[in-house]
């Protein structure tokens, strides 16, 4: 609750307190309505080869990205008894009778 | 990585990337011993955050910073959620296979698919089709 009061605070750009990126002093942008040239819609961007593109790029990167965050600490342990498949997830995780105090 | 995406590009930026991230996952596959391991986890974090950060400025140098945000949360909420099944497959493979080889190597391989993607990226320019009609 305290973050998306804090949100409030925010700005959308630095042109809106009169900066640039980075901090940079800049001239005011004059008022306009809609996207400034250069800067594509939502929809435009969807339409356009370069977006999916980039997802496809992004997929590929992302699909392998969280195999070592799970599975890196039980192939370091050189634990080779210690599969790590969803189907064993749960007996993997559920603690130890013996560890269990109510 | 960003002050180097600024002097080469963030295409070239996430290239670097992309291959280091690679070169993490042979190195993943040929480990043999922990001080390799913890090496290829250096090399992997390394480029895990480069690549997170580039994406969203690629985003905003190819479609402009006015839709950037909407434009990159709609690529992590649409490819993002596809990594929740590489760990899946990889723990597949382990059971499989018996160790995790044949899963670094599949991954490697993604990052030279998305190596490949990249290269044939080019920042798009509005044609006269795009622009919104004038009423």
């Amino acid at each position: 609750m305290a973050l998306n009061a804090l949100a409030i605070l925010m700005r959308g750009d630095p042109e809106s307190v009169g900066l640039a990126p980075d901090g940079d002093r800049a001239p005011r942008a004059p008022a306009r309505a809609g996207p400034p040239p250069g800067d594509w819609t939502i929809r435009r961007a969807l339409r356009s080869r370069a977006f999916w593109i980039l997802y496809g790029v992004f997929a590929a990167t992302w699909i392998p990205v969280f195999i070592p965050l799970v599975h890196l600490v039980p192939m370091a342990r050189g634990s080779a008894s210690r599969p790590c498949s969803p189907r064993r997830w749960s007996a993997r995780w559920a603690p130890p009778r013996s560890s269990a105090v109510w | 990585m960003g002050g180097t995406s600024d002097h080469i590009g963030r295409r070239g930026a996430l290239a670097i990337a992309l291959a280091l991230q690679a070169g993490a996952f042979v190195g993943f596959a040929q480990a043999h011993d922990l001080a390799a391991l913890y090496a290829s986890s250096l090399v992997f974090g390394f480029s895990y955050g480069a690549a997170s950060t580039l994406f969203p400025a690629a985003v905003a140098d190819a479609f402009g910073r006015e839709q950037a945000g909407s434009l990159a949360g709609l690529l992590f909420a649409l490819a993002g959620s596809l990594a929740a099944l590489g760990p899946l497959a990889a723990g597949f493979i382990y059971d499989r296979a018996g160790d995790y080889r044949l899963a670094w190597w599949l991954s490697a391989a993604c990052n030279a698919v998305a190596l490949l993607l990249l290269a044939s990226f080019r920042t798009p320019v509005p044609t006269a089709a795009d622009e919104p009609a004038v009423a």
